[in-house]
């Protein structure tokens, strides 16, 4: 018993710490969804997380899309499950690629995303860290549509628009109207044009060599599933005498959401919220943040555009009331620190100027009595 | 109570020509029934007419209890191709009232006037819809001789006959005997065969809404190779049309059939204006059929390229259409005959379907948007009612296919998912046999005529408008050259000529 004893530390048990703490605290997540109108973002959304988040939603109509412009809308739920509270914030981008003219309508989604970058750059570097709330969004669905022949001119301006700034999931949606060889043939083809357009999509992390067989397979398979082929409903279809399945059910068949066979549904749940959120929190946070950080901070270290940073920080009122340090510490005491040493150099050479004036003056003096 | 027809059979047949009119007793009956006094040669009933009138009651419709020669005769012992003869230059203005014959039934063959029901039943008796369609159906109110009319198979409506019933005391056309007029339409038949049918027709929509696709279904052949999903070509920058020609041949008929595909639409991000290239290659057909029709010596048959028909493919997002559909319709509609459609239906529900459908008519009524086929041309009510049905199920929601599997140990056009197999011919899945029927089975004619007579009319007046040219009389162009424009450019010389002989005859000026 003693020699197990002297052998056991004890922190075996911190996972579960984290457990606990965990569900205290609750998760958040911040979800985006963007594509067209009409290609089930929303449908799928609700069959996702199995709740109704849009049930106050008013399609605006065809007159009133003539003059339409993006707007984003943000709408949360707070959904438990087992013990486990999740505080889901969903942001919807209507209007995305309706009008005649689509130019630029990315542009309010990129300020949007960097906004909620600036608010916790802002946060985490006030006063007050008790409270900080996270609203960077941790994963953009992006849906193309199964019509096209692979990505539009439209999804990839605006793949390229938001790659460095948020985690993308690619997501095929309506794919009941493709038949199996279709979905492959434009799987392949989306993903190639993702490859040449150079754009970073989320990128799965690899799972451990010591996993079991089972898991690597299952990984492997959503790996090359992507982009996820989806159908989305939450209607239950009773079929006479099998079992009732969420679906949609057509006069030649009923497409079931929970089969791997129809869509891809499973894999992207599993994904996105059995086994990889707090990957994507994770990526969010260590990598894209912190690229944001970087280049945010890097060009207020210019000198001219400091100036016009820190005025214009100056002039928006912060939460805390402090002005926001424009400069890490690290940076500024370089600055004073070479400044210093500028100085002392200077001193120096004065000094030793003088030093050889005053010699030169009693050379002179001497000389003189002499 | 209604008599029946076989007592008083209306046509005897000799050497399966029909002859005349014999009634039980013997008597011949014929058209000299309709006589100015109503009276019938042979019965003391009551004021009999043949064709519906009586002398005494200004209302057409056949009092009940009188009897009517049906003058239809068609009952099987006719034989088939007897009956599709005399159907076509015969009716029987059959108004549906309780204790008439019902519409449909073998009996009678034509229509009941109830709103609405425009069975003929020549279909019952085996006849295609060619056949019927070239029957003539009597509006209401019409007069007609019933025995003999002859009937110009390219109209569909009867001649211009005054609404009201014209007084029965104008002498009615006395025929008796067989003339052999029926046989105009036999020689239209070897005319039109021989020289066969042309039809132009354009698909316009977003790339992978299935329109190549669609054009094979309909026409059963590979017009167009179309491309498996996510292969072909990358979308072209702008828009660029693509024509091309086949001739098919079903039963002898020869179509030439020409389809231009629009790739490149509404693709790009910015898509403002993305219609013009469309409008503009529409327009150049209407011009160069204008150009050889102001040809001194014109061709005995003007080649015909303009569009006659535009397939608009619309997105089954479900929502509502969208504003570059509207866009793209209000400009469309007007120079040519669209009809929308909405494309890979398979991806809604029924329910859904309609609650689209629903939406976008009811956005085509917002923003006056006229389809085909249009509300102000139809001519009479049978066309009205014949249309307003189709125009209830616009736009139809269609599925295109062009491979074939096995279901039920048929052959049949369709997709195959894991969840089942689409029938494209089959209505309980799509529309499509709703939309083939319209474009080639019962309208085709129809829109080639619209084109003709209204857009191109259009087209030719604002040319001829923008050129300063006066129309002189009916009919008649008096060509001034003009100084800039395609019309001086081809045949000056003629055209000039032309205007000089004109202004010597005409002193108007």
């Amino acid at each position: 018993m003693g020699g197990i004893d002297k052998e056991y530390v004890g922190f075996a048990a911190l996972p579960n710490q984290l457990h606990r703490k965990s569900v205290k605290k609750g998760f958040d997540f911040t979800l985006m969804v963007a594509g067209e109108s009409g290609l089930g973002k929303s449908t799928l959304i609700n069959s996702l997380f199995l709740t109704n988040l849009y049930e106050d939603r008013q399609l605006p109509e065809a007159s009133a899309r003539l003059t339409q412009t993006l707007t984003i809308e943000r709408r949360g739920v707070e959904i438990e499950e087992g013990g486990i509270k999740v505080k889901l914030t969903l942001v919807d981008t209507p209007g995305f690629g309706d009008s005649v003219d689509c130019s630029d309508c990315w542009l309010p989604v990129v300020r949007f995303i960097e906004e909620q970058f600036e608010q916790y750059l802002r946060d985490e570097s006030g006063l007050n860290r008790k409270n900080i709330q996270d609203s960077r969004v941790h994963c953009c669905l992006y849906f193309i549509s199964p019509f096209g022949r692979g990505l539009r001119p439209l999804d990839v301006a605006f793949l390229r628009a938001v790659h460095e700034k948020v985690n993308i999931i690619p997501v095929i949606g309506k794919a009941d109207a493709l038949m199996p060889k279709e979905t492959q043939a434009l799987k392949q083809k989306i993903r190639e044009q993702l490859k040449e357009e150079e754009i970073n999509i989320y990128q799965f992390p690899d799972c451990d060599s010591d996993e079991d067989e089972d898991f690597k397979r299952q990984d492997a398979e959503m790996k090359e599933s992507i982009p996820f082929a989806v159908v989305g409903s939450c209607e239950v279809v009773r079929d006479g005498g099998t079992r009732p399945v969420r679906g949609r059910r057509y006069s030649w068949g009923t497409v079931e959401v929970e089969n791997p066979h129809h869509c891809d549904f499973l894999n992207l749940r599993r994904m996105l919220v059995q086994t990889h959120l707090q990957d994507l929190k994770e990526v969010t946070h260590d990598l894209l943040y912190e690229g944001y950080r970087a280049r945010c901070l890097q060009s207020l270290a210019r000198p001219g555009a400091r100036d016009r940073a820190s005025r214009s920080k100056l002039s928006r009122q912060s939460a805390t009331e402090i002005p926001l340090p424009m400069l890490p510490l690290a940076e500024t005491e370089k600055l004073i620190r070479e400044k210093d040493e500028e100085l002392r150099r200077m001193q120096e050479m004065l000094e030793k100027m003088q030093a050889q004036m005053q010699q030169s003056q009693t050379q002179g003096e001497q000389s003189e009595a002499l | 109570m209604y008599r029946r027809w076989g007592r008083r059979r209306a046509w005897v047949e000799r050497d399966g020509r029909p002859v005349g009119a014999q009634d039980a007793a013997g008597e011949w009956i014929g058209a000299d029934l309709v006589s100015s006094s109503g009276e019938s040669r042979v019965s003391k009933a009551p004021p009999a007419f043949v064709n519906g009138f009586t002398s005494t009651q200004p209302h057409p419709l056949p009092i009940r209890g009188s009897f009517h020669a049906t003058t239809v005769g068609l009952k099987g012992k006719c034989s088939r191709d007897v009956m599709t003869r005399k159907a076509q230059h015969l009716y029987y203005l059959g108004f549906q009232r309780k204790g008439l014959p019902t519409s449909g039934t073998e009996d009678c063959l034509l229509p009941g006037n109830s709103a609405g029901d425009l069975k003929h039943c020549g279909t019952s008796n085996g006849q295609t819809e060619e056949d019927t369609r070239m029957f003539c159906f009597p509006a209401m109110g019409h007069r007609h001789c019933c025995v003999l009319g002859p009937m110009d198979p390219m109209r569909r409506s009867p001649s211009p006959c005054p609404s009201r019933p014209s007084s029965p005391r104008t002498p009615p056309c006395e025929m008796l005997g067989y003339v052999g007029i029926e046989a105009v339409l036999d020689q239209l038949k070897i005319k039109a065969m021989k020289m066969g049918f042309e039809f132009n027709i354009m698909v316009v929509g977003q790339s992978g809404l299935g329109k190549s696709t669609m054009v094979n279904t309909l026409f059963k052949s590979k017009m167009w190779k179309s491309t498996v999903q996510g292969l072909g070509t990358p979308t072209p920058q702008t828009l660029k049309l693509q024509s091309v020609t086949h001739v098919i041949e079903e039963k002898g008929v020869k179509l030439k059939l020409t389809v231009t595909d629009t790739p490149g639409f509404g693709d790009q991000i910015n898509n403002d204006k993305c219609w013009d290239p469309i409008l503009g290659y529409i327009s150049e057909q209407y011009e160069r059929y204008l150009q050889e029709e102001i040809l001194i010596t014109r061709q005995r048959h003007i080649p015909d390229t303009r569009v006659h028909c535009c397939i608009y493919f619309v997105p089954p997002t479900g929502h509502c259409l969208r504003p570059l559909d509207i866009e793209f319709l209000q400009r469309l509609c007007r120079t040519v005959n669209v009809v929308p459609v909405i494309a890979r239906a398979d991806s809604l529900t029924i329910e859904e379907r309609e609650t689209f459908r629903r939406r976008i008519q009811h956005n085509l009524r917002t923003h006056c948007i006229e389809v085909y086929p249009q509300k102000c041309f139809d001519e009479d009510i049978n066309d009205r009612i014949l249309n307003s049905k189709i125009r209830d199920r616009i736009p139809f929601a269609v599925v295109g296919a062009d491979r074939e599997h096995l279901v039920n140990g048929r052959c049949v056009l369709g997709r195959k998912t894991k969840w089942g197999i689409i029938e494209v011919e089959n209505l309980a899945h799509c529309e499509f046999p709703l939309l083939r029927d319209l474009l080639i089975r019962s309208h085709l004619q129809d829109l080639k005529d619209i084109t003709h007579n209204v857009h191109y009319e259009n087209y030719r007046v604002c040319r001829l408008n923008e050129s300063h040219l006066l129309p002189r009389g009916p009919g008649w162009v008096n060509l001034a050259q003009t100084p800039a424009g395609p019309l001086a450019a081809p045949q000056p010389s003629k055209v000039h000529q032309q205007a000089q002989e004109d202004s010597e005859d005409g002193d108007e000026y």
